[in-house]
């Protein structure tokens, strides 16, 4: 662990330990791949999270191309209709479509638009026109897209909505995260350090907030400050807190007595000092794995919300979101499920084995 | 011990009221009303409800006579289901809730704590492996994964069981759902058993009972008894939980319990029933949490002559 030669040595060994663990390694192999998968997948795609393609929807995901022949025949008719006329022939080949057309009524050629406007097609180009202007014969060139995760019920593509959603869940994680830190750090470090009268009555008010119910809190919080994205992971972190806190004050409790921390307050240094310099730095190991556990429950909960559809609002989406939209629809399209549900637990099973590992790391009697 | 139990007891009223208190005045303090449709009412019934329901009174006068029909076993009448009182609602879904999570929570301790048990019996093996993937797996899939496959497989293709629906609890109706219950508690049991349980075979103790060649049957019975303590500060909460009803188990398969009630009640400022159902569940959460001390007092002597 080349990375670590200059921290102090209790990360270093943590680090080798970590390293050593096949399982945890692995687990963050995952989990970067699944967050650069999420990050930058979007800017690859050729699809935009909220394009509808109308002639797709519950596509089957393949890597072949869409529109196949059958498509493309649907689609033709279709314009045809929209332009008064019935087709006579169709032959598809080299990635454009031939098309005869026939009318009672001379064509009016404007009405080519409609083969652009269906977003199958380019510009028609006319081959070849009948004296009268009842006939007339076009080549299309065929638009191909590939939709390798499959369509949703909406048409639109799931690959891309999969990677938009898991970047929704990871920021959600990474955020509630980081509120149910600073809270639950600040407040247990606080009333384990200080103790006495103020430790009681610090913790009776998490004994408190323990005693009600969580989803109660949740949708209040959500009544409160409306379906804002943002805000509802604070809220979601807001909550979290109070495992931290608990876990916080027990750790801070028996660092209070180690020698370092007497040798500060006998040299003078005043309590924020302490908590700040010697009590958090040493809390950092059971917190990180503590987090990297948490993390898993925040994009569980926040799935749930969204599951009760009090989470993140159309068009954007999260891999609950898919999850429960698949859920819904898994009889005429299994991949609808299948694909969100996969990312999900790789996700979450990614996250539990690092968090896992973090633990035994920093921790290594409780194997 | 004595004392220890009418301390802890004694501790429930005035947290169970700060509880209440809390409640009352955060549902109050969030925007909106009972009566707050989407199309306004007319000012002249707006009031009349108001009137009828007491919300025209100042606040504390409301909280302090809430509070006063509370000490009666009053919960109130319910605002969106204006022909039942909450009492009445409660009475009928929690049964059913309690009956759920119950079964969820016994299925998961024979399993869990069996599957753990062996598990750490055989470290390291075929077996060892399978459990510790399989509660992995169990933690990390979310229940409304794992209900729609079930639904799918159970009740579609091999049409065994019924996909959803409540039957008058009919047994056959509550197999699938008691089961996505368990699954995650099955997991975590498991997962939790099989550390302490090879941390407790690795003991001090169990390694003197080994040293006086007595039968691994009475290692075992040792062991597992100190196993039990993480097992069961785990359970607490998590009974609680299971009992109150799974909003999502309950959605998914259509069952008639008090999971509901939590939703719908905030959503539609339900003042009454929301502060029936956080009666309910504080006070199922200090029952268990009272429940586990005296579980620690009954499994660990230490803690009994402290």
């Amino acid at each position: 662990m080349s990375e670590a030669e200059g921290a102090p040595a209790p990360w270093r060994k943590a680090a080798r330990r970590f390293g050593h663990n096949r399982a945890a390694t692995g687990g963050l192999i995952v989990l970067i791949a699944i967050a650069a998968f999420c990050i930058f997948g979007p800017l690859l795609s050729p699809h935009a999270y909220d394009r509808v393609y109308p002639d797709y929807i519950k596509a089957p995901a393949s890597l072949a191309a869409h529109p196949n022949e059958e498509e493309a025949r649907r689609a033709i008719d279709v314009i045809a209709a929209h332009m008064h006329a019935s087709v006579t022939s169709v032959v598809i080949a080299d990635g454009s479509a031939r098309v005869a057309l026939e009318a009672a009524r001379p064509i009016d050629e404007r009405l080519l638009a409609y083969f652009e406007r269906s977003g199958l097609f380019g510009k028609p180009d006319i081959a070849e026109r009948g004296e009268d202007g009842r006939t007339l014969s076009v080549v299309a060139p065929i638009n191909h897209a590939t939709f390798l995760a499959g369509v949703d019920g909406n048409g639109r593509d799931l690959l891309v909505r999969l990677m938009i959603g898991g970047r929704v869940s990871l920021l959600v994680g990474l955020l509630a995260s980081l509120v149910a830190l600073v809270i639950g750090v600040t407040w247990g470090a606080s009333a384990g350090y200080l103790g006495g009268r103020v430790d009681m009555v610090m913790m009776r008010v998490v004994d408190i907030l323990y005693a009600l119910p969580f989803i109660f809190f949740v949708i209040l919080l959500i009544v409160f400050f409306g379906r804002h994205f943002v805000l509802i992971f604070a809220a979601i972190g807001a909550i979290e807190w109070l495992d931290m806190a608990r876990i916080v004050r027990g750790q801070t409790l028996s660092l209070k007595r180690q020698e370092f921390v007497l040798a500060a307050e006998a040299l003078g240094v005043g309590a924020g000092g302490i908590l700040r310099r010697h009590i958090v730095p040493n809390l950092a190991g059971p917190v990180l794995a503590w987090l990297t556990l948490l993390a898993p429950r925040i994009i569980l909960l926040e799935s749930f919300l969204s599951f009760l559809g009090l989470g993140v609002q159309e068009p954007m989406t999260s891999l609950g979101v898919l999850v429960s939209e698949g859920a819904r629809g898994i009889e005429d399209s299994p991949g609808l499920l299948f694909f969100p549900a996969l990312l999900l637990s790789a996700l979450l099973f990614s996250l539990n084995f690092v968090g896992d590992g973090l633990r035994d790391a920093f921790d290594p009697r409780e194997r | 011990m004595q004392h220890l139990i009418v301390r802890r007891l004694l501790s429930v009223p005035p947290t169970l009221f700060l509880v209440v208190t809390l409640a009352f005045f955060l549902m109050r303090v969030a925007p909106g009303g009972p009566f707050n449709l989407a199309r306004p009412l007319d000012p002249k019934v707006m009031e009349n409800l108001q009137r009828i329901y007491q919300l025209d009174q100042p606040l504390w006068r409301q909280y302090f006579s809430y509070l006063a029909s509370l000490l009666h076993g009053d919960l109130g009448p319910s605002f969106y289901w204006r022909d039942f009182t909450v009492s009445e609602l409660f009475a009928k879904a929690l049964p059913i809730s309690a009956f759920l999570g119950a079964s969820a929570l016994t299925l998961a301790l024979l399993v869990g704590g069996a599957a753990g048990a062996l598990a750490a019996m055989r470290q390291r093996s075929l077996l060892d492996h399978l459990v510790t993937a399989g509660a992995s797996l169990g933690v990390t899939v979310p229940n409304f994964v794992v209900a729609p496959l079930l639904q799918l497989f159970f009740g579609l293709s091999l049409k065994w069981l019924p996909v959803g629906g409540w039957g008058e609890g009919g047994a056959r109706y509550l197999i699938l759902p008691i089961v996505t219950l368990a699954l995650p508690q099955i997991a975590a049991v498991a997962r939790l058993t099989r550390v302490a349980m090879i941390e407790a075979l690795n003991a001090n103790p169990a390694r003197t009972l080994r040293a006086y060649g007595l039968p691994s049957r009475v290692v075992l019975k040792h062991a597992l008894r100190a196993a039990l303590i993480p097992v069961v500060s785990y359970i607490g909460p998590a009974a609680a939980a299971l009992m109150t009803g799974s909003v999502v188990v309950e959605n998914i398969f259509g069952i008639p319990g008090v999971g509901r009630y939590f939703i719908d009640g905030a959503l539609n400022r339900d003042y009454t029933l929301v502060m029936g159902a956080v009666i309910v569940v504080a006070a199922l959460i200090l029952a268990f949490n009272l429940l586990v001390d005296l579980a620690y007092a009954f499994i660990d002597p230490r803690v009994r002559h402290e």
